[in-house]
């Protein structure tokens, strides 16, 4: 028995597995029941891959906020560095393409949802793309902590960098899990046996050395409060909650 | 050891009704450990497939109103879309969709403070045992990610009810369709998956049934061998109890059946086993007790068989006087008939010494006279003149002419007429003969007879004595008695041969003296006729001288055949004497008078002397100094 391992994006191992091609499709992303209405459809999740924004070197910017950041991908309200007390530089945003699971992850919890702009730079992969920020000036894009590289500067989000401490904390939400999506899986056989090795000390061990964060590590406080309600929407959007939130409704 | 005392004292009947009792109650306690084992197993299975039931349905909810949010939303765009938009259905929507989230984030938030397995360490450890630890881990990531996507949904539906409440369709058509049906489905999704869990919890619970299954097989093989054990060795223990004190018991009767009456059964404890344990002992005491009784008597008649074989080795040796020791014991009637028969013989040996002396008188009588008729005839002959010696006999001639005979007054009767002297000694000799056929007839037959018959009684007597002590020796065993017994009868048939010798020489004795008497019968007879002719011929010699002569010769062999016929009667006498000289000597050992009782020292050197007869022989003596003179 070996295992045959293939890319391709986020969307492509949820297609495969689902079209009984592979045994096991891994994904960052949920699979809309809509889309993949198989009930036997199973969802694991063996870790916790961080996202992080990055800047090309000649960015001395350490901090965006979470607005700043939409005005820069969707509004196109900041175009120039000096715009956020930084150089006089362009900014040119660079974003993954549609069938990125990071992409999908950058809109959902990045974004809130919103479309970026069209006409930006696009590169197909992660390793592709910390080229492209490293050798272009006033770049900015995001990738998973994975393959982050010394060429570029990591960017924390509302004052909050992609540590442990601030996932577990809530306060840093640009991350996903890791999914493995599988079909009809008894106990016991040998996709069941693997799946389970995925969850072993020495695997999660070694997906630490990646910088991904093993599944047992993310320990959220206490799991009622880390759900507050409206916590998250005041974060995400403390302007809206002022402009659209009032008592009588 | 108390402890066990304590189980001796009890009856056996008690003892194995508590074994009994006590294996019954290890049997229960294993039926009931395996059985709550399994009842808390299958109740713990229980409540966990309960608690999977209630999620399930709970969670199932959960998607329905996840799904219902979509659509509610969905339709709340349709009536804002409408031209004139209604407010009231519009608020009719917000309340809904708030209505549907707060009932959601109730569910979840119920299933997160509720439905978690760190929550349930029952339901933890079920888990652990079917190996399925990291369930545990994965439901936790999972409901934290239900939570994030329902977080991020919630905050983008707010979002459109924000727009919505304020009239920005646009923005709010905008939000619901980039932000907040992609979330929806997120969230569904993730609820899935939570869902899905539902259903490995529940084959981990089978897995687990399984294992625990095979432990209660294990544990169940594990008590049940604890239970059979500890059965074993209650049954053990209480046969332990008995079984080794009845085989010590049992080797006791065997000792004591093989003659060893000093072992005793050990007493232990009150139960039926102590009580058969102290009955054997007492029945050993008794047999002990009446051993000793019997070793006693038999020592005792065994002294009593001494007595009496000391008294038979007395009477024996010729002393009759002994009177046995009577007793009413076997012994003592042995004794008794011993003495009987003593004294019977006693009688006998006395009538014989009677008849013995008589005989020795007739003889002494007898021997007498025909000596002095010897030496009548010899002088007779010795008158006659020596020319006509042509018949006389060897004998005469050798006769010598002793001194005593010729004083004889017969003799001297005879020597004046021939005549006269023949019949004096025709006389002499008629009477004589009369007397030794009166003799013979009367007293010596029937004395002889008699004494026959007293030995014949005697020899009877014996065999009946010695048929009761062949009895007697039969029916008692022992070695003693049994020596003494056989002594006894040696002695008696040594003196039943004595016996019989003695009547043999008595009837020799009478067959000889009857022979003689007839022969001395015949002579005399013929010396009758002798003298009765001699007239006659003496008439005719008268005439002349050569007749007379002839007379005279015819006379001389008369003289000389009467002669010859005294000497055979004298002869006869002697014999006579003799057998009663030796007949006395047969009965002189015996003491007959009296019968004082002796001692024990003087018994056993009676019986000792025994072997030599006294030899008493003055009257053979006196004999044979009479007879040499011939």
């Amino acid at each position: 028995m070996h295992i045959d391992v293939s890319g391709g994006g986020s969307l492509t191992g949820l297609n495969d597995v689902t079209s009984h091609k592979v045994d096991i499709g891994n994904s960052d992303i949920y699979a809309d029941p809509a889309t993949y209405p198989d009930p036997d459809l199973t969802d694991h999740l063996v870790c916790i891959i961080p996202f992080t924004m990055i800047v090309s070197s000649d960015v001395p910017i350490a901090n965006l906020t979470q607005e700043q950041i939409i005005d820069i991908f969707t509004t196109g309200k900041y175009t120039n560095w000096s715009q956020l007390q930084g150089p006089d530089l362009r900014i040119v945003p660079i974003v993954r393409p549609a069938t990125s699971g990071t992409r999908a992850t950058f809109r959902r919890y990045v974004l809130g949802g919103r479309d970026e702009r069209s006409n930006l730079v696009t590169i197909s992969s992660s390793q592709d793309l910390v080229k492209a920020v490293a050798n272009t000036p006033g770049a900015i894009g995001y990738l998973a902590v994975s393959v982050l590289d010394p060429q570029v500067h990591p960017i924390s989000i509302d004052g909050y960098a992609a540590t442990l401490s601030n996932i577990a904390s809530g306060h840093y939400s640009f991350w996903s899990y890791e999914h493995m999506y599988t079909l009809n899986v008894t106990s016991g056989s040998l996709v069941d046996r693997f799946l389970n090795f995925m969850l072993t000390p020495q695997v999660q061990q070694q997906a630490t050395l990646l910088h991904y964060i093993p599944i047992a590590d993310l320990k959220f406080a206490q799991v009622s409060a880390y759900f507050p309600g409206a916590t998250l929407s005041v974060l995400l959007y403390p302007e809206k909650r002022k402009r659209y939130f009032y008592e009588s409704f | 050891m108390s402890r066990r005392n304590i189980f001796l004292d009890l009856k056996i009947a008690g003892r194995l009704t508590l074994g009994f009792l006590v294996a019954a109650l290890v049997a229960a306690l294993a039926a009931g450990v395996v059985g709550i084992q399994r009842s808390e197993s299958l109740s713990r299975q229980n409540d966990f497939y309960h608690t999977l039931l209630q999620l399930n349905t709970s969670l199932t909810t959960g998607r329905s109103f996840l799904q219902l949010m979509n659509s509610k939303a969905q339709q709340t765009l349709e009536d804002a879309s409408a031209p004139n938009p209604s407010h009231e259905t519009l608020a009719g929507d917000v309340a809904a969709l708030n209505n549907l989230a707060a009932l959601y984030n109730q569910r979840l938030n119920a299933y997160a403070q509720t439905g978690l397995l760190d929550q349930h360490p029952d339901q933890l450890a079920l888990l652990n045992e079917a190996g399925e630890e990291n369930l545990a881990v994965q439901q936790r990531t999972l409901i934290s990610s239900a939570q994030r996507t329902w977080q991020v949904y919630q905050t983008a539906q707010q979002e459109f009810v924000g727009y919505i409440s304020a009239f920005d369709f646009r923005d709010a058509q905008t939000t619901f369709q980039q932000q907040g049906q992609p979330t929806n489905s997120d969230a569904l999704s993730a609820l899935q998956a939570l869902i899905q869990l539902n259903d490995r919890l529940a084959s981990a619970v089978d897995d687990a049934s399984n294992v625990e299954v095979r432990n209660q097989l294990i544990t169940t093989l594990i008590v049940t061998i604890g239970a059979f054990l500890a059965i074993a060795l209650v049954g053990w223990f209480i046969s332990e109890t008995l079984v080794r004190r009845l085989r010590h018991l049992h080797r006791v009767t065997r000792a004591i059946e093989e003659g060893q009456f000093n072992e005793r059964a050990q007493v232990a404890g009150r139960d039926e086993i102590a009580e058969v344990a102290l009955a054997v002992n007492a029945m050993v005491e008794t047999i002990v007790g009446l051993l000793e009784e019997t070793r006693q008597q038999r020592d005792a008649l065994a002294g009593a068989a001494e007595h009496l074989f000391s008294d038979m080795r007395i009477v024996n040796a010729g002393d009759l006087r002994v009177s046995a020791t009577v007793s009413d014991d076997p012994i003592g009637m042995l004794a008794n008939a011993f003495n009987f028969t003593v004294g019977r013989f006693r009688r006998l040996v006395l009538r014989t010494q009677t008849t013995i002396e008589q005989l020795e008188v007739i003889a002494r009588q007898s021997l007498e006279r025909s000596t002095n008729f010897i030496s009548l005839v010899r002088s007779q002959l010795r008158d006659v003149p020596t020319s006509r010696p042509t018949s006389a006999s060897p004998t005469s001639a050798r006769v010598p002419s002793t001194g005593p005979l010729q004083s004889d007054p017969h003799r001297s009767a005879l020597q004046p007429s021939g005549q006269e002297q023949a019949e004096t000694l025709l006389q002499q000799v008629q009477s004589t003969r009369e007397t030794l056929l009166q003799s013979t007839r009367e007293e010596l037959n029937k004395r002889l007879g008699g004494a026959r018959e007293t030995v014949e009684k005697a020899s009877r007597s014996i065999g009946r004595l010695s048929e009761l002590i062949s009895t007697r020796a039969s029916a008692s065993t022992g070695g003693v008695t049994e020596r003494m017994t056989q002594a006894q009868l040696q002695e008696l048939a040594t003196m039943e041969q004595l016996l019989h010798k003695l009547a043999w020489e008595v009837r020799q004795t009478q067959f000889n003296v009857a022979s003689d008497f007839t022969k001395l019968d015949a002579a005399l007879v013929g010396l009758t006729r002798a003298a009765g002719e001699r007239p006659e011929a003496g008439r005719p010699s008268d005439a002349s001288e050569g007749a007379l002569l002839a007379a005279e010769m015819q006379y001389q062999e008369v003289l000389r055949q009467a002669g010859s016929f005294a000497v055979e009667v004298n002869a006869l006498a002697k014999r006579l004497a003799a057998i009663i000289q030796e007949m006395r000597s047969g009965i002189i050992a015996f003491r007959l008078e009296g019968a004082a009782p002796l001692s024990e020292q003087e018994k056993r050197e009676r019986s000792s002397a025994f072997a030599e007869p006294p030899t008493e022989r003055s009257f053979a003596a006196s004999s044979g100094n009479l007879f040499s003179t011939w």
